[in-house]
């Protein structure tokens, strides 16, 4: 639980970070029980960073992020516990009100479908505008619109003008994100969300919307939490990883060490999962069998009975590993008994 | 948006042929000589047998069906809905007559019955599974379940005869040669309200499902994202989408109206078409019922148009 | 009147595809391990959802206790519903006559009972006609396709245009009152909403896999739709014809009540609130018209929520 908050401390913190989330736990009522869908997280960012929280479908990334800005639905998510503190204020602990100001000024999000997520019968101008009215009294409706305008023209919408006047429905897949990051800076936030961010687009649009993350965070030096299953785009944008399974965090890393040498077979796997060069089947290679139902965990580690490294050994079936360092003093964190024997497989493999 | 009004005309073409076609039937069926029914009593009065023989042929009722068909549109599309049995007047002339004050009252029972059914649905919908949105289902469906001759009887009972709030019944007080409006406005609650009730059931529960599916649409997800108020998101963004069916069931409930009508002017005697249609089927006026159920139903299939027009107007995915 | 079914039509049957999409959606979440929750037949689990919705049950309980008075109704009145008795003229209740007498002295209470006679039948009878006939036309539409689909639902789209009372009014007038032709005309006037609902559910039927399969083997049409189509259809075609019933019984206490109804002097409920248009009955005599009109409420009121719980029973998404 606080083993990141006490690595953090060793590396002694010249840094304040921007948000930090401690001891985050999220059920969610559901027809089949409570779904435990966020367990006891806890993550930093500073300034300037891009945190990407890769896992798959289910593990509960939308969710811990939602959950901090009050997006979930009051009648099904329940908080058990957590902070997040946010420029000196526990997010979680702000009323609506105060949450408002919050949300869509400093903290941004930028959801999964461009197609569903913008209002289809308002037009993407006024829908942009609407963010900046929101948060500055003073904006005048034509003031907000030429700003849309400027924003559109800004992550590269040809023709802003009219397309600020057009419906959701009259721009592509590709556009309508662009429109969706362009309504998302409108308030220049200091925090990122983008959540799944080019999953429904193709992949040649998908490079086209990464450039465009890129270029936004340069302008606006904020930090980005990205949201995604792409490790391709982890890859390409991101600084540091957290691998989400089951609701919990199981690997923290370095981009590069991440990706150099997964502490967890669960990351390993993932990575595994990876379509390489050359590979002829377009589809992924999913790691086999399912994530456990969040309802009834099982007990010992969530993933054991998936682990190519457990053997069915008895450690994992009857405790669940703590998010640890993998060696005394490293900032890598892993959730696995046995993480060390990775290294001696790496070795084995090269 | 022009083109789309002129292909959704296209399409009720048909329609109105069926209607023509129906009421037609009616004709057929009616008891007694179709050239005498089209004939005003001073033409019967002094047309001797020839000249009506002369109409029929005319007419083309001496024709086979078809041609008796045809003849009968081109005297429909010509105005002439037949002449009263026992009024010496043209049908035409007395729906036209009649036409106003339903009209007032169709307008106003329409207008409370949307704005209380889409409030109550949409509060119900927030509030779903409270005791708030249980009750609201629970007295809708009561709306829709009492007979409206039966709440038109209490509500006269209640409120005019014991609490002697509003009048029993009539447009405006008769002894008043120069009504005031808030005189008219007085007479009009009452009807409005019990016409009203019927068409609320229907209005709550299906922006309460529509407003139900559109809360947890992505978009509304985001307007909360970028920090607007709860409110200013159902009602900004959610509304309007959830209103979008809702133009289609509107279009539906017309004809309940129009059967709402005869009932409640004839317990409320309102001077409009409904108790037109009562009179005449007591005064057994048979061309003036078959003129208004032809009118009433393809005043339905021009409503049904408006209704689709409405639509695009709110969803600009349909205007294209 | 209150037709809520008119306006279940297009919406219901929406929410209905919305209902067996979704459905299969979670199905395919759920993969392997959703299997468990299969156990239970969907009829079993819609019998269950049926017994836990309260209102639901409790209708049915009214539904059945007032079905048994209606049959008993000749054993069991304190009078001779038809008994003229110029010595009891319009009595208050008394330890004689539970609710009193009329303006010919016939016992109120003997008279209600007779009634849910009339209304119970043409409910039942004119739901299950209408049902029938918009199954069939339903079924040939949603099977023959093409030009025949356009021309029946052409044909549906003319019929719920006219006002349902209005017209039904005008053809009881002409063809004579009788409790046979009030049945036939309302289900000749009400067949078109169960119609909507069977084809559309028949069209999505014939796009799934295991009916192509079945075409592709070669089997007729005849026998897709037994095999295939009654099971889907049934549902949603319950529901319809529950909702009609009600439809029907209001619509008979409404022709009743504005005097063209079944012959006189049998009693039914409609007829008897009739005399509640006269100010002195409305005034001083609330025994003469509270009764048969709580009776018509109730029974509709009953009707609706058994609908409504056969609805959610079977398609429980559909209030979430
Ligand atoms: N509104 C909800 N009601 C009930 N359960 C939910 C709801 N939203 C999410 N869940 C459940 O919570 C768990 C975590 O969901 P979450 O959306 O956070 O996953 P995710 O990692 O974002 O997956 P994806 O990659 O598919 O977006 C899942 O088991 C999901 O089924
Ligand atoms: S703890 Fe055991 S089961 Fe869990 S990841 Fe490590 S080796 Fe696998
Ligand atoms: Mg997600």
């Amino acid at each position: 639980m606080n083993e990141m908050a006490e690595a953090r401390e060793k590396r002694g913190a010249e840094r304040e970070p921007l948000l930090s989330v401690r001891d985050l736990s999220v059920s969610l009522r559901s027809d089949e029980g409570l779904v435990q869908a966020v367990r006891n997280i806890g993550w930093d960012i500073y300034d300037g960073e891009v945190l990407a929280i890769v896992g798959e479908s289910g593990s509960g990334k939308s969710v811990s992020v939602n959950t901090l800005l009050g997006l979930m639905r009051q009648d099904v998510a329940i908080v058990n516990s957590g902070h997040a503190e946010f420029g000196g204020r526990d997010l979680l602990n702000l009323g609506e009100r105060e949450l408002r100001e919050v949300r869509g000024k400093d903290i941004s999000v930028i959801f999964q479908d461009p197609m569903a997520s913008f209002n289809p019968v308002k037009t993407i101008g006024d829908q942009i505008s609407e963010a900046i009215r929101v948060h500055d009294e003073r904006a005048t409706r034509r003031w907000a619109w030429s700003r849309s305008i400027t924003l559109l023209s800004m992550v590269g919408v040809p023709n802003p003008e009219l397309r600020c006047k057009q419906y959701p429905h009259q721009y592509s897949g590709g556009m309508r994100q662009r429109a969706m990051i362009a309504m998302a800076m409108a308030n220049r936030p200091r925090l990122l969300i983008a959540d799944e961010p080019t999953t429904a687009l193709d992949m040649t649009i998908q490079a086209q919307i990464i450039d465009v993350l890129r270029l936004v965070q340069k302008e606006t030096g904020g930090a980005i939490v990205l949201i995604t299953h792409d490790l391709g785009l982890v890859a390409e944008l991101a600084d540091r990883v957290l691998v989400m399974y089951a609701g919990k965090i199981v690997e923290s890393a370095g981009v590069v060490e991440l990706f150099a040498s997964p502490r967890h077979p669960y990351t390993r796997a993932l990575l595994e999962s990876l379509p390489r060069i050359g590979d002829q089947s377009d589809e992924l290679r999913s790691i086999s069998g399912q994530m456990p139902s969040l309802v009834e965990l099982p007990e010992g580690c969530a993933f054991h009975p998936r682990c190519s490294l457990s053997h069915d050994r008895q450690l994992c079936r009857e405790l669940e590993p703590p998010l640890q360092e993998t060696n005394s003093g490293s900032e890598r964190l892993s959730a696995c008994h046995f993480s060390r024997e990775l290294d001696e497989l790496d070795i084995f493999d090269r | 948006m022009l083109s789309y009004v002129g292909r959704r005309l296209l399409i009720s073409v048909p329609v109105l042929f069926g209607i023509l076609g129906i009421s037609f039937i009616f004709v057929q069926m009616l008891p007694g000589d179709p050239v005498r029914a089209l004939m005003s009593p001073e033409e019967l009065a002094t047309a001797s047998p020839e000249y009506i023989e002369q109409r029929r042929s005319e007419l083309g009722l001496d024709k086979p069906i078809f041609v008796q068909f045809a003849a009968w549109i081109g005297e429909v599309l010509q105005g002439n809905l037949g002449h009263s049995f026992r009024r010496n007047t043209p049908v035409a002339d007395m729906i036209f007559e009649r036409i106003g004050p339903t009209a007032i009252l169709a307008i106003t029972a329409l207008s409370i019955a949307l704005i209380i059914g889409v409030l109550l649905g949409t509060f119900a919908a927030l509030k779903q599974n409270s005791w708030f949105d249980y009750l609201s289902s629970v007295t809708s469906m009561m709306a829709v379940s009492i007979p409206n001759f039966f709440l038109g009887l209490m509500a006269i009972y209640i409120f005019s005869i014991s609490l002697g709030i509003f009048p029993t019944g009539g447009m405006r007080t008769l002894a008043a040669s120069n009504p005031s409006a808030l005189d008219r406005v007085h007479h009009l609650i009452l009807p409005a309200l019990v016409l009203a009730i019927n068409l609320i059931g229907p209005y709550v529960r299906y922006t309460r499902q529509s407003m139900l599916e559109v809360i947890r649409q992505d978009y509304i997800t985001t307007a909360r994202a970028k920090g607007v108020p709860w409110m200013k998101v159902v009602f900004g963004h959610g509304l309007r989408n959830a209103l979008i069916p809702l133009t289609t069931v509107i279009a539906i409930q017309v004809p309940i109206l129009l059967t709402g009508l005869l009932v409640i002017e004839t317990i409320f005697s309102w001077p409009g078409l409904g108790r037109l249609t009562f009179e005449s089927i007591m005064g057994r006026d048979y061309p003036v019922i078959v003129a208004i159920v032809f009118i009433s139903a393809v005043f339905v299939v021009l409503f049904n148009l408006l209704a689709d027009v409405t639509a695009a107007a709110l969803d600009p995915r349909i205007r294209l | 009147m209150s037709e809520n079914v008119q306006t279940a039509v297009p919406v219901a049957g929406r929410s209905d595809e919305e209902g067996i999409g979704r459905r299969r959606e979670r199905e395919v979440q759920k993969g392997g391990n959703g299997r468990a929750g299969q156990a239970l037949s969907p009829s079993r689990l819609a019998i269950r959802r049926f017994r836990h919705h309260r209102l639901a049950m409790a209708s049915v309980l009214l539904l059945s206790l007032l079905l048994l008075l209606a049959v008993l109704a000749p054993l069991i009145s304190p009078y001779d519903p038809n008994a003229v008795n110029t010595a009891a003229y319009r009595e208050p209740p008394s330890g004689a006559h539970w609710l009193g007498t009329d303006s010919a002295g016939r016992d109120v209470l003997s008279r209600l009972l007779h009634g849910a006679r009339v209304s119970l039948t043409v409910g039942i009878a004119a739901a299950v006609s209408a049902t029938g006939l918009g199954t069939l036309l339903g079924l040939i539409a949603g099977i023959f396709r093409g030009w025949v689909d356009a021309i029946i639902m052409r044909v549906v789209d003319v019929f719920l245009s006219f006002p349902p009372l209005v017209v039904i009014l005008l053809l009881v007038a002409i063809l004579g009152p009788s409790v046979t032709t009030i049945i036939v005309v309302i289900a000749a006037f009400e067949w078109p909403t169960a119609c909507r609902i069977v084809r559309q559910v028949s069209l999505s039927v014939r796009e799934m896999d295991y009916v192509l399969s079945a075409r592709a083997m070669g089997s007729g049409s005849l026998a897709i739709v037994r095999r295939h189509m009654i099971g889907p259809v049934l549902p949603p075609l319950t529901v319809v014809a529950t909702l009609l019933s009600a439809n029907a019984i209001l619509l008979e206490a409404a022709l009743s009540f504005l005097g063209l109804g079944v012959e006189r002097p049998n009693a039914t409920w409609g007829g008897m609130l009739q005399a509640a248009q006269s100010m002195t009955i409305l005034q001083e005599m609330p025994w003469l018209w509270l009764p048969p009109g709580v009776a018509i409420a109730a029974t509709v009121l009953s009707i609706n929520f058994m609908g409504d719980g056969l609805r959610d029973a079977f398609d429980p998404r559909q209030r979430l």
